[in-house]
C-alpha cells in the first residue's frame, strides 16, 4: 500500500486505503479495545443518527450509551445483545442485503462497513460489548514504563515497546553534526553556524548535549520559536480581518507571548493570564495585556454591519480558539445543535460561550485603530517598541520623496516643465537636486504636483493622503510613549446569555449561566462562575484535556505530527493516539513538574528516539511509510517562517532584534489589488509600503500580517491565514514554492550574500569553499560526489559569466565596473541559491 | 460515501504534492469552470429581473406586506422612507428564448439563447464580507475552502505547466475602489494549500516570483535545476524518502511554468478579430476584458477553474452612471467569451457562471433613484456551457423583485449545481476536518437545480 496519493484513484479505492489504515495500525491478535477499535467505527458510521443529538435520531436508538444500545425498545429487538453478535440487530443490519434495512442507509452517503470492521464489532459484542468512556475525557495516569533494558528515558521505553510489537527496530543515532542542526532548528528556528557545530564536536563535557539544550533554551530565539505555533493557534494578526481589513495594534501582545516563553512562565499561568488576566486580583498590566489572546478574533466595520451579529460572531470565535487550542475540542459543532459526535449539548456550548459574553467589546470595530476595551501598554521587549514605531514613520516619510515608480516618473515630467516656468517658492524648491532637497522643499514640490494637470496628480494626492493617515496613527502612540492592546473586561450586568437557536444571533432561546460540559470535571467558583474560574478549571490538574493537548503540540512541533494527529480534536472523531500511554505519561509528568514546558522538551530531546537518524529504508517504507511508530526520525518540511529565517541567517543578512512593532519586508504590492485603497478618506494597511534595509531582514515572526492578503512567501509554504484558530499546518510540496526559493527577491539576495560569504570565508580554493558552504547550510560535509557536482557547476559558471560580464554584474546586483572577481562572485551566487533550494536545506535534518 | 482519502484529513497533508481524490462520481458535462464573479452585488432590477409594474409604483413606499419584517443593513435601516424605484434601464426580450434583459447589457442580450438566467437566487447574507465569503466558500465565516480549491482538490489538474485554479482580478470603473475582496475567497481552507487559487497578475510576472533574477538566463536556470535534481537524487538514495522525488518533479513543473505562464499571457498571437470581439480593452492588461480573454486561453491550456473577480458593483449611490460604467466594462467581454468558447468548440465542456454575492433593493437608498442597498432575498445570475440548458429563464420573483415566488435557488444550490456539471455529487464529496466530514456546500442540505441543466 503506497502512502503517496496518486491522482485519479477512484474514491472507492481511497476508502479502502483508509480502512486499511484504520485496521492495520494495531495488530489483530490483540483483544478488542472499545476506545481504539470500536468507538471510531460507531462514531464515523452511526453516531450522526444514533448519537446524542436528538434532532436527527433514527428509530429512537442511541448507540453512544451502552444501556440504550442493549435495551429492548418498543417493537424492536435490542441493537446489541452482549455475548451474542448473531442475535444483535446492529450486526444484522450491517450485513443484510435488503437495501431498505442496510446500515448505514444509502442517503447517509457513507460506505458500507468492511468485513474486518464487522468482524471487530462481532468480537467486541461476543466479549460482552463493554463500553469505555472516551479516552481523552478520563484523566491521564502514568503507566508503568514498559520494560526496555537499554533505556531509562520514558519516551524511548514507550516508543520501543511499540516498535517491538510492530516488528520494527529503532534506527541508529544520527551523526552529531546533523543532531546539532536539528536541535538548533527545532529549538530556535535558526541554524547553527559552522563554528557552533565545530564547538559542539570538540566539546568534551560528558553532558554536552544537555548543555547545548540549556544554552539554546536561554536564547531569546527559543522563545520566538515557541511563540510561532502559538500565534497560529491564537490567530494573531496585525489587521482586523473582515472587509476593509485595516490595521490593529496587537504586536505588544505578541511580545508578551515571546516574553512569557523567555522567562519560562509555567503553562498554567500562561493560560490563566491569557484567559482571565484582567480578573486576577491586583492584576498587573502584563496580566491584563495577556487577555489580548481573546481579542485576536477578526472584527469589522463594514458599512451596514449589524453590530450584534458580529458581537456574537466574535464570541463564537473566542469559544472556538479556547476549545481548539487549549482543550482540543470541536465545540463549534455544538453551536447550532447538540454535538453529533461528542458529549457536548448546545446548552453546554452556550454556557461555555457565556464566559466570554460579559465583555463590553462592541460588534463594530474601530477604524484604523484598536477597538475598546483597550489598554495603554508598554511591550516587555524591544525597549517598549516605540523606537520601532519611529523608524516606521521614517520609512513612510521616505515614500513622500520616492513614491511608486510611475508616480516618480509623472512627477519628474511635471518638474521638468515647471523648472522652465515656475516662480516663487516652487521655483526655489525645484532648484535643489532631488537628493539634497529638504522636507519643506519636497512638500512644496508635492503640493505643486498634486494640484497640477498631470493625469497622475489625483493618484499622487491619494497616495500622500494615505501616507498621512498611516503616519498620524503611528504618531499617536509615539506621542503617548506607549502602544495599546485590546483586552478583556468583565461587565456581567451588560446582558444575559441565551442559547441561540440554530446559532442565529437574533434567535434567543433559553437563558443560560456560565458552565462547562458535564462530561468534564465540575467547575469551581460561586454560582455564576467567571472567566477566572474557567481559567482555573482549565488549568486544574484534574482537567483531562489541557496537559494532553499541550504536550501533544510540543511533540508535534518537534516531530511534525502529534501523537494525536488531530491536534485540535481530541474528541470521538479525532484520531486515536499513536502512543496513548506515552502521551499520558508526558502529560502527567508535565503537570507534576509545574507545567514546565522546558521540562517536557528536555524529556523528549534527551531521548534516543529524538536523536535517531532520519534515514529510511525499504522496510520502513513498506511497514510504516508514514512513520507512525518512529523507527526513524521524521523528515517534515521546515515551517514557512524558519525557511526564510534560515536563509537570512546562512547569508548573514538576518537582523536578530527581538520584539517590537511588526515590520514590512519587501513583497509584491498585492494589497491594493484587493483592498479599499484609493478611497477618499483613507484606511490604514490598504497599500503595501515596504520597509528599509534595517527592518527588511527581521525574523518572519515580526512580518506584518494582513489577513486578507497575508505574506505570499509564508502562505505558499502552508502558513494559515490567521483568520481563525489553527493548530495543524499542512506540508505541501509545490512548484510555487520552488519559485519562491529561486526567485523571490529576498531569497535571491540571500543566495547572493551566501555566495559572497562562502567565497570570502570558505578558504582559498573551490573545494574548501564548497565544504564550508555545504557545512554551513546542511550541517554536514558534502560527499565527494556532491562536492564534484557543485565544483563542476562553479567552474562552468565562472566560464559562462566571464564571457558575459553584463549578466554577471546583473546577477550580483552591482553597479560598479566589473573586475576579475565578478564572474567568480556570480558563480558563487548561483551556488548560494542552489544550496538554499536543496530539499535537504528546507527539511528537518 | 465519505470520500475520505489518505490525505483527506487535517493531519495528513504531509505526503505528496497536490493530493486529489481523483475521478468524478459520475459522467461530467463540463471539465472546467470559468467563474465571472461580479463583486459588490449587481443590481438585478436594472439588469435581468424585468418588473414593468414598478413603473406605476415608482416613488411609493415599499409595502410592509412585501418587506415582511426583512432585516435591512445598517445603511438603510435608519432611513425614514423606503421609496420604490423602477429600473433605471429599459428591458426587452431577446432571441428565440425571449429572455428579458436590460438595455444596459446589449452584448449579453445577443447571447440570450446561449445562457440560462436564474432570477431566483437568494442568500441570507446582507453585507459584502459575509456575502462574498458565503457564496465562494459555503459559509459566512472564514476558514473554509473556496469552491475552486474544492474542485482542484476533487478533480485534480488537467495540465502539467499551469496551476489548476487561477484567479484574475480587475477593478471596475463604476465604483472605484470597489468593496475589498480577500484571498480567503480563493483560499484552500483546511484543504492542502496546493489547491489555493493562484492569483495571476497583469504584466510580465503573471505568477508571483516567476521571473528569474536579472543575469540568470534560461540556460543558467536549466543547469541549476539539473544540479538540484542530481543532488536531490543522491539525497533520495541516502534517505529513501519519496517526498524528495516529489520535490524534484515540482521544480521541473516550476521550470515549465516559467515558460508556459508568460506564453499564456502573451497575446501577440491573437488576431485583431479577437480584440474586435472582446473589445479594445482586452489589449490592456488588468482589465476585465483582458481577463476574459485570458480565461479563454486558460481553458485552452487545461486550467480547471478560472475565476475572475471584477469589483465595483456596489451602487449605493450614483446608480445611473456607475452601473452603466460597470456594464460597459464587462458586457461585451462576457458575451465575447461565450461566443469565443463556442467557436472553438470549448463551450460544450466549459461551464461559465456570471454573478455576484447578492442583488440590490427595489427601494432607493437616499433620494429616489440615486442608489440601491444590498438585497439577498432575490437576485439574478446566469450560467452557460457544459451541462447548462441554453436559453432558459429560471425562477420567478414578485412584482417588486423583492421575494421569490417560484423555484428559489439558494447559493448552496448553485454550488451543488456547479459540482453536478463537473460530475461531482456534493453529498459524496467530503473532507474530514475537526471532527466533521465537510462538504463544499456546507452543512445545510443543497439541491441541484435540474431546471437549468441540459
Amino acid at each position: 500500500m503506497h502512502c503517496i496519493m496518486k491522482s485519479f484513484l477512484s474514491p472507492i479505492t481511497l476508502a479502502m486505503v483508509v480502512n486499511f489504515w484504520a485496521t492495520c495500525s494495531h495488530s489483530f491478535a490483540e483483544e478488542v479495545k472499545f476506545n481504539r477499535d470500536i468507538r471510531p467505527i460507531l462514531s464515523e458510521n452511526c453516531f450522526f443518527c444514533h448519537g446524542q443529538d436528538p434532532e436527527h435520531r433514527g428509530g429512537e436508538l442511541r448507540l453512544d450509551l451502552r444501556e440504550a444500545a442493549i435495551a429492548t425498545r418498543k417493537d424492536s429487538p435490542p441493537a446489541i445483545v452482549p455475548g451474542d453478535p448473531e442475535a444483535s440487530e446492529l450486526i444484522k443490519r450491517l450485513i443484510t442485503t435488503d437495501p431498505d434495512l442496510i446500515m448505514p442507509p444509502a442517503d447517509a452517503h457513507l460506505v458500507n462497513l468492511k468485513k474486518e470492521q464487522i468482524q471487530t464489532l462481532k468480537k467486541w459484542i461476543k466479549s460482552g460489548a463493554e463500553y469505555e468512556p472516551h479516552w481523552s475525557f478520563v484523566p491521564p495516569t502514568k503507566a508503568a514504563l514498559p520494560q526496555s533494558p537499554a533505556t531509562q528515558n520514558p519516551v524511548d521505553s514507550f516508543i520501543r515497546a511499540r516498535l517491538k510489537t510492530e516488528g520494527l527496530k529503532p534506527s541508529k543515532q544520527a551523526p552529531e553534526e546533523i543532531l546539532v542542526r536539528r536541535l538548533y532548528l527545532d529549538l530556535t528556528g535558526l541554524p547553527p553556524s559552522v563554528e557552533d557545530i565545530n564547538r559542539y564536536l570538540s566539546d568534551t563535557a560528558p553532558d554536552r548535549w544537555g548543555n547545548l539544550i540549556r544554552q539554546l533554551m536561554d536564547s531569546p530565539h527559543f522563545a520566538e520559536r515557541l511563540a510561532m505555533p502559538w500565534l497560529d493557534a491564537a490567530r494573531y494578526a496585525d489587521t482586523h480581518g473582515f472587509s476593509i481589513d485595516d490595521h490593529r495594534d496587537m504586536w505588544a501582545w505578541r511580545d508578551w507571548v515571546i516574553h512569557a516563553f523567555q522567562k519560562n512562565q509555567p503553562y498554567d499561568q500562561f493560560l490563566t493570564e491569557q484567559i482571565a488576566g484582567d480578573l486576577i486580583p491586583n492584576a498587573t498590566p502584563d496580566q491584563i495585556a495577556a487577555t489580548g489572546f481573546l481579542r485576536n478574533n477578526m472584527s469589522t466595520h463594514e458599512g451596514g454591519t449589524i453590530a450584534e451579529e458580529y458581537r456574537v460572531n466574535q464570541n463564537l470565535d473566542k469559544v472556538d480558539a479556547v476549545a481548539t487550542a487549549i482543550l482540543g475540542l470541536t465545540m463549534k459543532c455544538a453551536q447550532c445543535h447538540d454535538h453529533k459526535y461528542d458529549p457536548i449539548s448546545q446548552k453546554e456550548y452556550f454556557s461555555f460561550y457565556a464566559f466570554f459574553n460579559a465583555s463590553s467589546e462592541p460588534g463594530e470595530a474601530a477604524t484604523n485603530a484598536n477597538t475598546p476595551p483597550l489598554m495603554a501598554y508598554t511591550s516587555p521587549l524591544a525597549n517598549g517598541g516605540i523606537d520601532g514605531l519611529k523608524s516606521r514613520v521614517a520609512e513612510l516619510e521616505l515614500f513622500k520623496r520616492y513614491p511608486p515608480a510611475h508616480l516618480v516618473k509623472a512627477r519628474e515630467l511635471w518638474e521638468a516643465e515647471q523648472k522652465k516656468k515656475a516662480t516663487g517658492p516652487l521655483a526655489k524648491s525645484l532648484t535643489a537636486k532631488q537628493e539634497t532637497r529638504s522636507t519643506a522643499d519636497w512638500k512644496t514640490v508635492n503640493d505643486g504636483f498634486i494640484s497640477s494637470s498631470s493625469p497622475l496628480a489625483t493618484e499622487m494626492k491619494i497616495f500622500l493622503k494615505t501616507l498621512g493617515v498611516e503616519i498620524k496613527v503611528l504618531n499617536r502612540d509615539i506621542k503617548r510613549g506607549q502602544t495599546t492592546v485590546m483586552v478583556m473586561d468583565h461587565k456581567p450586568a451588560l446582558r444575559k446569555t441565551h442559547i441561540l437557536i440554530r446559532g442565529a444571533y437574533d434567535q434567543l432561546g433559553e437563558e443560560v449561566s456560565t458552565g462547562v460540559p458535564a462530561v468534564l470535571p465540575a467547575i469551581g467558583g460561586s454560582e455564576s462562575s467567571t472567566r477566572l474560574d474557567l481559567a482555573r478549571w482549565i488549568t486544574d490538574p484534574k482537567n483531562p484535556l489541557t496537559a494532553r493537548v499541550a504536550v501533544n503540540r510540543t511533540w508535534q512541533m518537534l516531530f511534525g505530527r502529534g501523537i494525536v494527529e488531530t491536534a485540535g480534536d481530541f474528541g470521538n472523531q479525532g484520531s486515536w493516539p499513536s502512543h496513548p500511554e506515552l502521551l499520558d505519561w508526558l502529560a502527567v509528568d508535565f503537570v507534576e513538574n509545574g507545567w514546565n514546558i522546558r521540562h517536557v522538551l528536555k524529556t523528549i530531546l534527551n531521548s534516543e528516539t529524538y536523536r535517531q537518524s532520519a534515514v529510511s529504508s525499504a522496510e520502513h517504507q513498506e511497514k510504516d511509510p508514514r512513520n507512525l511508530f518512529f523507527a526513524r526520525s521524521p523528515r517534515p518540511r521546515i515551517p514557512a517562517e524558519i525557511i526564510r529565517d534560515q536563509a537570512l541567517a546562512h547569508s548573514g543578512l538576518l537582523n536578530r532584534a527581538v520584539g517590537g512593532p511588526s515590520v514590512h519586508p519587501p513583497q509584491p504590492e498585492l494589497w491594493s489589488e484587493v483592498s479599499h485603497y484609493g478611497y477618499t478618506s483613507p484606511f490604514t494597511s490598504q497599500i503595501f509600503l515596504h520597509g528599509q534595509e534595517d527592518t527588511a531582514y527581521r525574523r518572519s515572526i515580526y512580518t506584518f500580517w494582513k489577513r486578507t492578503s497575508p505574506p505570499p512567501s509564508m502562505v505558499l509554504f502552508d502558513a494559515p491565514s490567521r483568520e481563525t484558530c489553527s493548530v495543524v499546518r499542512g506540508s505541501t510540496n509545490t512548484p510555487l514554492q520552488a519559485l519562491v526559493l529561486m526567485n523571490e527577491p529576498q531569497f535571491v539576495k540571500a543566495g547572493l550574500a551566501l555566495g559572497h560569504r562562502i567565497l570570502h570565508q570558505g578558504g582559498s580554493n573551490h573545494s574548501s569553499r564548497i565544504n564550508y558552504g555545504f557545512r554551513l547550510t546542511m550541517g554536514r560535509n558534502p560527499s565527494p560526489q556532491e562536492a564534484q557536482i557543485l565544483e563542476k557547476s562553479i567552474l562552468e559558471n565562472i566560464h559562462r559569466f566571464t564571457s558575459d560580464l553584463r549578466a554577471a554584474q546583473q546577477l550580483i546586483q552591482s553597479t560598479v565596473k566589473a573586475t576579475k572577481q565578478t564572474p567568480e562572485l556570480a558563480a558563487y551566487a548561483i551556488l548560494g541559491s542552489t544550496l538554499l533550494n536543496l530539499d535537504e536545506s528546507i527539511t528537518r535534518p | 460515501m465519505a470520500a475520505k482519502s489518505l490525505l483527506a484529513s487535517d493531519s495528513l497533508a504531509s505526503a505528496a504534492s497536490a493530493p486529489t481524490i481523483g475521478t468524478p462520481n459520475f459522467a461530467p458535462k463540463a471539465k472546467r469552470v470559468i467563474y465571472l464573479f461580479q463583486s459588490g452585488g449587481p443590481s438585478h432590477i436594472d439588469l435581468f429581473d424585468h418588473k414593468p409594474k414598478l413603473v406605476d409604483q415608482h416613488g411609493k413606499e415599499l409595502p410592509d406586506s412585501v418587506r415582511q419584517g426583512q432585516r435591512l443593513t445598517g445603511m438603510t435601516s435608519g432611513q425614514k422612507s423606503l421609496p420604490l424605484c423602477k429600473s433605471i434601464a429599459k428591458f426587452s426580450q431577446h432571441g428565440e428564448s425571449a429572455q428579458w434583459i436590460s438595455d444596459l447589457l446589449p452584448h449579453t442580450s445577443k447571447i440570450a439563447d446561449k445562457i440560462a438566467v436564474i432570477r431566483s437566487m437568494h442568500t441570507e447574507a446582507i453585507n459584502h464580507d459575509p456575502g462574498i465569503t458565503f457564496i465562494n466558500t459555503g459559509s459566512q465565516f472564514p476558514g473554509l475552502p473556496s469552491m475552486g480549491s474544492w474542485i482542484s482538490y476533487g478533480l485534480g489538474s488537467m495540465n502539467e505547466n499551469l496551476p489548476s485554479y487561477v484567479v484574475l482580478l480587475s477593478q471596475g470603473t463604476g465604483k472605484d475602489p470597489g468593496q475589498p475582496i480577500f484571498s480567503r475567497l480563493w483560499g484552500s481552507g483546511f484543504l492542502p494549500s496546493s489547491h489555493q487559487g493562484v492569483q495571476f497578475r497583469s504584466g510580465k510576472d503573471p505568477v508571483l516570483f516567476l521571473n528569474d533574477p536579472a543575469g540568470v538566463s534560461r540556460n543558467d536556470r536549466r543547469n541549476m535545476l539539473d544540479d538540484l535534481a542530481q543532488l536531490n537524487q543522491i539525497r533520495h538514495e541516502q534517505m529513501a524518502d519519496p517526498e524528495i522525488l516529489t520535490r524534484i518533479s515540482q521544480y521541473e513543473m516550476a521550470f515549465r511554468m516559467q515558460t508556459s505562464a508568460p506564453e499564456l499571457a502573451d497575446l501577440s498571437d491573437e488576431p485583431d478579430s479577437i480584440f474586435e470581439l472582446y473589445g479594445e480593452d482586452a489589449r490592456q492588461p488588468g482589465t476585465y476584458a483582458y481577463n476574459c480573454l485570458m480565461a479563454r486561453r486558460m481553458a485552452e491550456r487545461g486550467v480547471r477553474f478560472t475565476q475572475l473577480f471584477h469589483r465595483g458593483w456596489d451602487q449605493h449611490n450614483s446608480l445611473k452612471s456607475h452601473l452603466a460604467n460597470q456594464c460597459s466594462d464587462t458586457d461585451q467581454a462576457s458575451a465575447a467569451l461565450i461566443t469565443d468558447l463556442e467557436q472553438r468548440g470549448l463551450l460544450d465542456d466549459t461551464l461559465v457562471v456570471w454573478g455576484g454575492e447578492f442583488g440590490r433593493t427595489v427601494y432607493s437608498q437616499g433620494k429616489l433613484g440615486t442608489g440601491r442597498d444590498h438585497h439577498g432575498r432575490c437576485f439574478s445570475m446566469w450560467a452557460a456551457g457544459g451541462g447548462i440548458k441554453a436559453g432558459t429563464s429560471y425562477g420567478l420573483t414578485d412584482d417588486f423583485s423583492y421575494n421569490i415566488v417560484e423555484n428559489p435557488v439558494h447559493i448552496r444550490d448553485l454550488n451543488a449545481t456547479i459540482l453536478n456539471c463537473l460530475g461531482m455529487d456534493q453529498n459524496r464529496f467530503t473532507f474530514s476536518f475537526q471532527g466533521l466530514n465537510h462538504k463544499p456546500t456546507g452543512v445545510q442540505p443543497a439541491n441541484v437545480v435540474s431546471g437549468i441543466l441540459s
